[in-house]
């Protein structure tokens, strides 16, 4: 009998269901900021008295509510991923942020992308593809 | 509230926050999918993934005081440090191994977003 040499767990399916998940939280965490960063640009021409009152102008904003709720979403498949991984693989892989919030600021909002903020984007991007080597799935 | 002190508490709170989460995530039994409510009830009354949402919700209410006051190609960069503090959390709270590899992984990524926010 061989039979007992077969791997006792199962991880090869949920690997690829929790990249999934992840690029889920992080799209949405992405698309999240870049409403609240909506709702802020119309809100900046109005500096609040006290951080108190400030934080609620910013609260009521619909972009921040809206960005919120996106944000929201996006933390439920983010607690899954967290479930399944190290938190110290998975929290540096969110820098993919600055690059969907970089990107789409270019394509939504206009901004430019200089040469220096590509570079940056291409190191952020290296260093999360060093990071694939390092999932922390050895743990049994 | 002064802006770089919203800042550097948004930067802890949120680090502890991840922390906090990993802890009670941890402890939950069961399969993590997001369809098993078995599963979101038990994190529901677990007290680090409150330790979680706290830590979250101030972090983020700071960040945005300190935004609405700081040039973000200052703050951002700073934000990049949570990705340290949660390494040197994790792997002095909850024991994670955290490879020379790992470590350069998040150097790297560090400079890559102090290169795009001052560029």
């Amino acid at each position: 009998m061989i039979a007992s040499t077969a791997p006792p767990r199962a991880a090869a399916k949920p690997a690829f269901a929790i990249d999934f998940v992840l690029i889920g939280a992080i799209g949405l965490a992405a698309a999240g900021h870049l409403l609240i960063k909506y709702g802020l640009n119309s809100a900046a021409s109005q500096p609040p008295a006290a951080a108190v009152a400030g934080v609620w102008g910013y609260l009521t904003n619909p972009g921040v509510i809206g960005g919120l709720l996106v944000y929201g979403v996006g933390t439920l498949l983010w607690i899954v991923s967290v479930s399944k991984r190290d938190i110290s693989y998975l929290y540096p892989v969110t820098a993919l942020n600055y690059v969907l919030i970089a990107v789409c600021g270019k394509f939504l909002f206009g901004e430019e992308i200089s040469l220096g903020r590509w570079l940056g984007i291409a190191i952020v991007i290296l260093g999360v593809g060093m990071m694939r080597g390092s999932t922390g799935e050895r743990k049994q | 509230m002064n802006p770089h002190l919203a800042l550097w508490l948004s930067i802890g709170l949120g680090g502890i926050a991840q922390i906090a989460l990993k802890s009670g995530v941890g402890a939950a039994i069961g399969v993590p999918q997001p369809t098993n409510l078995t599963w979101w009830l038990q994190l529901a009354k677990s007290f680090p993934v409150w330790l979680y949402v706290a830590c979250f919700a101030s972090a983020t209410g700071l960040w945005l005081i300190a935004i609405s006051k700081l040039n973000i190609s200052y703050a951002f960069p700073l934000l990049s440090s949570n990705f340290v503090l949660v390494a040197v959390l994790a792997r002095f709270i909850l024991g994670e191994v955290v490879s020379v590899r790992r470590w350069a992984s998040i150097f790297v990524i560090c400079v890559g977003i102090i290169v795009l926010a001052t560029s």
